[in-house]
């Protein structure tokens, strides 16, 4: 348990940090895509609520500390994200297209929402995704067509480090 | 005392100083409201450490594969420049001499030529990972004299512009919130007119500026393509530092300011180096300035 934390987390913060560095050279109109929330969803569909709560804690943390948003917002924001991908977790078959595309587009959709309800909460002094903006609608679509390939890899990767397929107890 | 039958108790007490360490710790960073960023500075110095070695192996890999094609362009760049050298030559003399001249000129005019700023050189390293909020990460933080709310800036096409300011600043790294982030107000006043307003962002890096609270006055006198400058205002800013041009005015009747929609003067996405404003000479010590900085490497 403790080691797939630390190998879950240390995968999101090499993602964060191509985030950071690399993904905005392939930015259409302004939007990138959500590298990190792609695999963040991955990894909590795979490894279940507790794992991927915690993964989605840290990676909003991470979010945070390289980002102007308040500390704790994007923790909030990923570990929500991750929770909802988690009750997936044996409940259906993850294909290699379809399911992951469905993915990409509505765990953005779920992170948008979940930065609209601390919003709310926190009377206006925090940005929120406007559901009408053209850059919302383009990183769903980005994350959506990402999302396939992003999964199709991290599989690759894992079943060839003998790690896929061991469900957490 | 430890308990001789080990297990659950001898483990509660090998543990317990560290939680009780980092319980007072937590006390002290919640209780102490100059010490609520600590967090967030820790972790962006860490995590920028990491940051420098992506942004350079990028930076490898993106000018290996630009580099024949650089190549070409710079042996007919060559050829041309060439030439140009040879105009240049006449002009420079031509310069030497209105130079000479201008000095001259500042000097009947009582002119100073100090700046109250020392201008740090920087490179971006890393861009917010997200699209809901805008920041740009630099290679230079408090070891090389940065401190929180410096103004940013940098050179494009031959004008200097505002970039944004610090935000955060750690021990080699730090966070600049971008003029067009929606949290980023500017004072500012039209270049000509000087009419003053407030310049917000809209978010995308794509978005206009918008500036807000002009006098409808200014409608008779303000025209599209207008430069868009600093105004100095509240000293976080230098003054007259360029912004961005008009792209639109807005004179809607309920309203008793005019909204001038304003394209920046820095294209972002372009943006490689930037130069971070630390404060030097007389104005340093002016009430409301952040502290002097001690820059290690000027340029």
């Amino acid at each position: 348990m403790i080691l797939r934390l630390l190998a879950g987390s240390l995968v999101l913060m090499a993602v964060t940090l191509i985030q950071t560095t690399w993904v905005s050279a392939v930015a259409i109109l302004g939007a990138k895509p959500d590298l990190p929330l792609i695999v963040l969803v991955w990894l909590a569909y795979r490894d279940g609520p507790v794992l991927g709560s915690s993964l989605g804690f840290i990676s909003g943390l991470m979010d945070d500390v390289l980002s102007s948003a308040p500390l704790g917002f994007g923790a909030f924001v990923k570990t929500a994200v991750a929770w909802i991908s988690s009750l997936l977790h044996g409940a259906m078959h993850l294909d290699h297209f379809l399911m992951p595309l469905l993915l990409g587009a509505t765990m953005t959709v779920a992170k948008a929402l979940a930065s609209l309800l601390l919003t709310i909460l926190f009377r206006g002094n925090l940005e929120s995704y406007d559901f009408l903006s053209r850059i919302f609608w383009i990183e769903v679509g980005y994350n959506a067509l990402v999302a396939p390939a992003v999964f199709f890899a991290l599989e690759l990767a894992f079943k060839a480090l003998g790690r896929a397929g061991k469900p957490v107890e | 005392m430890p308990d001789p039958r080990g297990g659950a108790g001898d483990r509660t007490e090998r543990f317990l100083p560290a939680i009780l360490l980092v319980s007072s710790l937590l006390c002290l960073v919640i209780s102490t409201r100059s010490l609520t960023e600590l967090p967030e500075t820790v972790g962006a110095s860490f995590l920028g450490f990491f940051q420098k070695g992506f942004s350079a192996v990028g930076t490898f890999v993106r000018d290996t594969a630009t580099a024949i094609g650089e190549l070409k362009r710079l042996r007919g760049d060559y050829d041309s420049l060439l030439e140009r050298t040879k105009t240049l030559d006449r002009l420079e003399r031509d310069y030497a001499d209105l130079r000479a001249e201008n000095e001259r000129l500042k000097e009947q005019l009582g002119f100073s030529t100090t700046t109250a700023f020392t201008r740090l050189p920087a490179r971006i390293i890393g861009k917010d990972p997200g699209n809901l909020y805008a920041t740009i990460m630099i290679d230079k933080g408090t070891s090389d004299g940065i401190r929180k709310n410096m103004p940013v800036t940098a050179w494009q096409d031959g004008v200097e512009g505002l970039v944004g300011r610090v935000i955060e600043a750690g021990q080699g790294v730090s966070i600049v919130v971008p003029l067009y982030d929606r949290s980023s107000a500017v004072s500012a006043r039209l270049a000509k007119s000087r009419y003053e307003g407030l310049l917000t962002g809209q978010g995308g890096i794509e978005d206009s500026l918008l500036m807000r609270y002009v006098r409808k006055r200014a409608l008779d006198e303000a025209q599209n393509g207008d430069l868009v400058v600093s105004s100095g205002i509240g000293s976080l800013y230098p003054p007259d530092l360029a912004l961005g041009r008009i792209k639109r005015i807005r004179d809607l009747e309920y309203q008793p300011s005019l909204d001038i929609e304003v394209e920046p003067i820095l294209d972002f996405s372009r943006l490689e180096y930037v130069f971070v404003a630390t404060r030097s000479g007389p104005e340093a010590e002016s009430p409301g300035l952040p502290p002097t900085a001690a820059p290690g490497g000027n340029p």
